[in-house]
């Protein structure tokens, strides 16, 4: 039984079959609806073919609560097409005074987190010939919220491990007026490579040894805190700094499975230049004019893709101009694996 | 005149051969794009100013740590000279220790395409200027200075094998450390070489005037005092994947981050970064 805010999902594919097991205790519930690989056709390898799955990480309550610390363990075995999403943004409440309840209480890492904070924690292993899609709604963190979220993916092939990664946020609760009110947001998101390949069969990964069998290809830090000690606070506060946009979103793109949306968005980018600005300069209608993006190549020990920054003053064109690059994975994951996230 | 200050005045001229002269830390992407606007008062959130403010600030809290580490661990193993006579062993335990910092800076920049390119360059020039300068002068001619230029020489082998990258904030943090520059000094000509960089930036792009420019300079004295108070102790923690996922090493400066990333879609541009 698992601890409390804690929950594991494996998927494996033996003799062309999928499976996935799911277990997850309250606060933090997962949910897999079944999804199914689009008929073969008749001239494609079905060996090369992903089979998909889908997981829904959703929380009792529609969010977090301070003190929550969500832990979730994910592995995607050789064969399959993992799709993680939630329902919804993940709403992180505002911090209140005193301690959770009891019944949250989690001895294991009491002593490490502070539980004033909210943590989501998540940790994925990608194994050979494996995709992992996550590919959350955006986090709200509501007035006063303290955020942390961590996400480590560990990819077991340097060759064929293939992830797409999605990491974003929006302003708050903006139809209450709050914008950027929260307290703090911290965003870790880690790429590292699985050290020793022999150990690649192995079940579970074990927190405390995670560092000495891996190695580390990407950390993306993104800190948004208002200092207390400084002179004049309006100066450093990220409410100024962020005042123009109201979604910001951190996409990764890596691996074979996926260089298709890898090569498209490389091409769009190089395709895509920039004029010298003008006050009024005439720009087409779309929406996606107030959106705005770059993408960077990334080739680091033989894992190549690319890693792209949206920002936007809308929620909704952000989430469009998403879903229509990543469009391509309705031939990867499936129809009816990419409806669920498309529809959402 | 101590010899600190003549190496400090030395490191922080504008001239200094590290190809610096061709990084905007991405004002010019930002400009052209939109998000810094020309002609618009100081005060103005799309000012030249704020950006150079805030980017700083970043700095502060992205690679200064680095930096900090880096001169930290080269003068530790500096120390323990004074206990053996191995000085082969104190070569490769130090480059051991600056390989590690350096790739983990490294994986911190590998979705910053443009921001890499610009360190690199710079740490490549700073070494080179090191090993074919800085280590050659009659003060590194003490065992002291022996051992340092030893190292560098080894940091230059390892960087032309591929095994360590020798990016800007670890090669300034030895190359401080090896000059004998105290760790206080080398945070604050960190943080004035860039603030310097980027105003001189500005004012190839027009943005400003140079006389302006040296006033504004002036001005923004205090808050970098204010950030190397608020930074300067900090150390990169990355033993445990608890450090991973702490914030001792983190990037405040998300919307400056992606026009940074634009700069290659520039149509027409005059900076490489």
């Amino acid at each position: 039984m698992p601890a409390p805010g804690e929950g594991r999902i494996d998927c494996q594919v033996t003799a062309g079959r999928l499976h996935q097991t799911v277990s997850s205790a309250y606060p933090l519930k997962i949910i897999s609806p079944q999804a199914v690989p689009n008929p073969t056709e008749p001239n494609t390898d079905s060996k090369e073919r992903l089979l998909p799955a889908v997981s829904y990480i959703l929380s009792y309550g529609g969010g977090i609560v301070h003190g929550d610390q969500i832990h979730v363990d994910v592995r995607s075995g050789t064969g399959s097409a993992l799709m993680i999403l939630t329902q919804g943004s993940t709403k992180v409440y505002r911090r209140r005074a005193g301690r959770p309840p009891s019944f949250l209480k989690n001895e294991k890492k009491d002593t490490v987190y502070d539980s004033n904070q909210t943590y989501q924690t998540m940790l994925i292993d990608v194994e050979p010939q494996a995709l992992v899609c996550l590919l959350p709604d955006p986090v709200t963190c509501f007035e006063g919220a303290l955020y942390n979220q961590r996400q480590a993916v560990r990819l077991h092939s340097t060759s064929t491990s293939s992830l797409v990664l999605l990491d974003w946020m929006t302003s708050g609760r903006m139809s209450r007026g709050e914008r950027w009110a929260f307290s703090k947001y911290l965003s870790i998101n880690v790429v590292a490579i699985l050290d020793g390949l022999q150990n690649k069969k192995r079940q579970g990964q074990n927190y405390d040894s995670w560092i000495g069998e891996s190695r580390i290809i990407i950390r993306d830090a993104l800190l948004l805190e208002n200092t207390s000690n400084e002179q004049s606070p309006s100066e450093s506060s990220f409410a100024r700094r962020l005042s123009s946009i109201d979604a910001f979103a951190y996409l990764l793109v890596l691996g074979p499975a996926v260089s298709v949306i890898a090569d498209l968005l490389r091409k769009e980018h190089m395709e895509q230049r920039i004029k010298p600005f003008r006050p009024n300069n005439k720009v087409p209608e779309s929406d996606e004019v107030d959106v705005q993006w770059s993408v960077s190549d990334i080739d680091e020990c033989d894992i190549k893709g690319v890693a792209v920054r949206i920002a936007g003053p809308n929620t909704e064109n952000v989430k469009a101009w998403i879903k229509r690059r990543l469009a391509p994975l309705q031939y990867i994951v499936g129809d009816s694996a990419w409806s669920m996230y498309c529809n959402a | 005149m101590d010899k600190e200050t003549w190496l400090l005045w030395l490191l922080a001229d504008s001239q200094l051969p590290t190809g610096g002269f061709v990084a905007s830390a991405g004002l010019e992407a930002a400009m052209q794009a939109g998000l810094v606007r020309d002609g618009v008062s100081e005060d103005d959130p799309s000012s030249f100013l704020w950006f150079i403010r805030d980017s700083t600030s970043n700095q502060a809290c992205f690679a200064l740590p680095f930096c900090s580490q880096v001169h930290r661990l080269t003068l530790e193993h500096l120390q323990r000279t004074n206990d053996t006579f191995d000085e082969k062993g104190v070569v490769e335990g130090a480059l051991a220790d600056i390989v590690r910092v350096d790739s983990y800076h490294h994986s911190m920049l590998s979705s910053n395409k443009v921001a890499m390119r610009a360190s690199l360059a710079q740490g490549g020039g700073l070494l080179t200027l090191f090993n074919r300068g800085y280590a050659q002068a009659e003060f590194m001619a003490d065992r002291r200075g022996r051992l340092c230029a030893a190292m560098a020489k080894q940091f230059q082998r390892l960087s032309r094998l591929g095994e360590i990258k020798a990016h800007w904030p670890t090669v300034f943090g030895f190359v401080c450390a090896a000059m004998d520059i105290s760790k206080s000094h080398m945070q604050q000509l960190y943080l004035f070489q860039f603030v310097r960089q980027l105003f001189s930036a500005a004012v190839r792009l027009n943005l400003v005037g140079p006389l302006r420019a040296q006033m504004l300079q002036c001005n923004i004295q205090p808050s970098v005092s204010n950030l190397l108070r608020q930074w300067g102790h900090v150390q990169v923690s990355m033993d445990s994947i608890e450090a991973i996922f702490g914030d001792s090493a983190v990037y405040t400066e998300p919307v400056l981050e992606l026009y940074q990333g634009m700069h290659d879609r520039l149509y027409s541009r005059i900076f490489n970064s």
